[in-house]
């Protein structure tokens, strides 16, 4: 039995994911599939095996992003690691997992979802990484989500330090409830959970200190509280996807049901 | 409600061009062993529980032996009849529907298998069957799910060119139709150049299989004539459940959790 506070998790239970498009799938046709297939099929199909928040993004298509950034990111929290992997016992999540070869790019793992880990002063590539260690809930808190692509004066190894140090700096000095990074060769997604209310002024963020590093292209986004008004067998067309949206799907878990 | 009425499931007959009639194709990528996973530990389990809700009214999934079968014969076949014919494009506004129709490209040669499905009365034909194109030979309801099903598949017999191959079939189809076998409430048959496959139903439970099929089989060569196996499948969406084995259960009728009322639910209704 989990001796954690209801409604809180783990900050290593989640899944970072990265996603690219497939090249032969416009934009507009992306945007179709995540709104009326793949975003809420993520929750319909997984909350009743133990989804526990899940917040997407949607790069594509905004002005300037390379195609090296991923066009969705995705924070997947579940109750534990172990819930997680014993979804796949489930037909409902080993359908909605096949759903992912027909929206993103899945060969040599260009699109992935990693568990992070702790933290401790460096990154490898494609290693998620979480800066603190309370159990938090990212669902009902106040998201802040933070995309940027490597700087063109950068090696790889120089944008990884770079990226490492203002970490650091995040990990020691702000007050968050939560925060994940995750770096590839050429890009870092980053998410923190702050404590303010939504609705109440600004919180604590190392978001800034992230876009004074890393200077060419980048955006911040601030995920929506979402509801999804319908079930699996609803007559409903879907959510309205565009450049930019950011979500923080907002449900009834399967442990609070 | 009678003792009998609580055995007996309820009977929902559909039109007999309220259905889906496929014939599917192994991506080339796909070893058989694959194919047959997917189908067994997804495809066909989704299929039969996330559509019913919204209006599939029966379902009968047959793996093809692949033992002697040529190229041109499918590698699986599938019934799936529906409340009405606009049944299937009605449900696609359910998300769950979307979510099924999506995962199709996975194992499929989509190129071999994207063909004509609903079919069309064998009275329209004239002289010979076109190819790829399902017909009924019976115009009456019947509810495939309940009664029995046998199912034909086999190649072309070598001696007979694909002209000639499908005239000789329609000749049997339209014999068929002109006096039809007692006891069958529902037949349907497809034919490419290189294959025949056909279902016959009827209402009995544990019938024999119908004579009148033989002069069929024998224009063929027969890979598979099997009754479709009823089978109730024994977890839901959120079970902890690896699924079908479907190397074991080549031919099924699955049984279907049917409402009375099957169709999308309109926003505000629920």
């Amino acid at each position: 039995m989990s001796d954690q506070t209801p409604g809180l998790v783990a900050p290593d239970a989640v899944r970072v994911w990265r996603g690219f498009r497939l090249p032969d799938l416009a934009v507009d046709q992306f945007y179709g599939k995540l709104g009326t297939v793949f975003i809420p099929a993520t929750v319909l199909m997984q909350v009743d095996a133990g989804l526990h928040s899940y917040t997407p993004t949607v790069p594509a298509g905004l002005a300037g992003k390379p195609d090296t950034v991923p066009d969705e990111t995705a924070i997947l929290f579940w109750e534990s690691q172990a819930t997680y992997w014993n979804g796949f016992g489930r037909l409902a999540v080993r359908t909605y997992t096949l759903t992912h070869n027909g929206v993103y790019v899945t060969q040599d793992h260009r699109s992935r979802a990693d568990f992070p880990v702790l933290f401790t002063g460096s990154l490898t590539s494609d290693q998620p990484v979480h800066l603190f260690t309370a159990a938090a809930d990212w669902m009902h808190g106040t998201i802040s989500h933070f995309v940027a692509a490597r700087p063109a004066a950068l090696d790889v190894a120089t944008f990884h330090a770079a990226i490492a140090q203002v970490l650091g700096t995040i990990q020691a000095d702000v007050p968050l409830d939560g925060a994940l990074a995750c770096a590839g060769d050429d890009y870092l997604v980053y998410w923190e959970l702050a404590p303010a209310a939504p609705g109440a002024s600004q919180g604590p963020t190392g978001v800034p200190m992230l876009q004074a590093a890393l200077t060419d292209w980048s955006h911040a986004f601030t995920p929506a509280p979402t509801f999804l008004p319908i079930g699996l067998w609803d007559e409903w067309s879907g959510m309205d996807v565009r450049a930019g949206s950011s979500f923080n799907l907002r449900f009834t878990r399967a442990s609070e049901g | 409600m009678t003792a009998d009425e609580v055995a007996r499931p309820p009977s929902y007959p559909v039109p007999p061009d309220s259905v889906y009639v496929w014939r599917g194709f192994r991506s080339a990528a796909t070893s058989y062993a694959q194919f047959a996973q997917f189908l067994g530990s997804v495809f066909v389990p989704a299929c039969a529980l996330l559509q019913p809700a919204v209006g599939l009214r029966a379902y009968l999934p047959t793996m093809v032996p692949q033992d002697g079968k040529p190229d041109a014969v499918p590698d699986q076949t599938a019934l799936m009849f529906w409340a009405t014919p606009g049944a299937h494009d009605l449900a696609a506004r359910a998300i769950a529907v979307r979510i099924y129709q999506g995962l199709h490209g996975d194992a499929y040669d989509m190129a071999r298998s994207h063909t004509p499905e609903v079919p069309v009365s064998i009275a329209s034909a004239n002289g010979a069957l076109v190819a790829e194109q399902p017909y009924h030979l019976l115009d009456q309801p019947a509810d495939w799910m309940l009664g029995s099903t046998h199912h034909l598949v086999g190649s072309r017999r070598p001696d007979l060119a694909p002209d000639a191959f499908l005239a000789q079939v329609y000749g049997w189809a339209a014999a068929f139709r002109a006096e039809p076998p007692g006891g069958v409430d529902g037949a349907l048959l497809v034919c490419g150049e290189g294959y025949a496959a056909a279902w016959v139903h009827s209402p009995l439970a544990g019938a024999e299989p119908c004579a009148a099929v033989d002069p069929l089989a024998a224009l063929t060569v027969p890979v598979l004539y099997a009754a479709a196996r009823v089978l109730e499948l024994q977890a839901g969406l959120w079970n902890d459940w690896p699924g079908l084995d479907l190397t074991a259960d080549a031919c099924l009728n699955i049984q279907l959790v049917r409402p009375g009322s099957a169709a999308p639910i309109p926003i505000g209704q629920a």
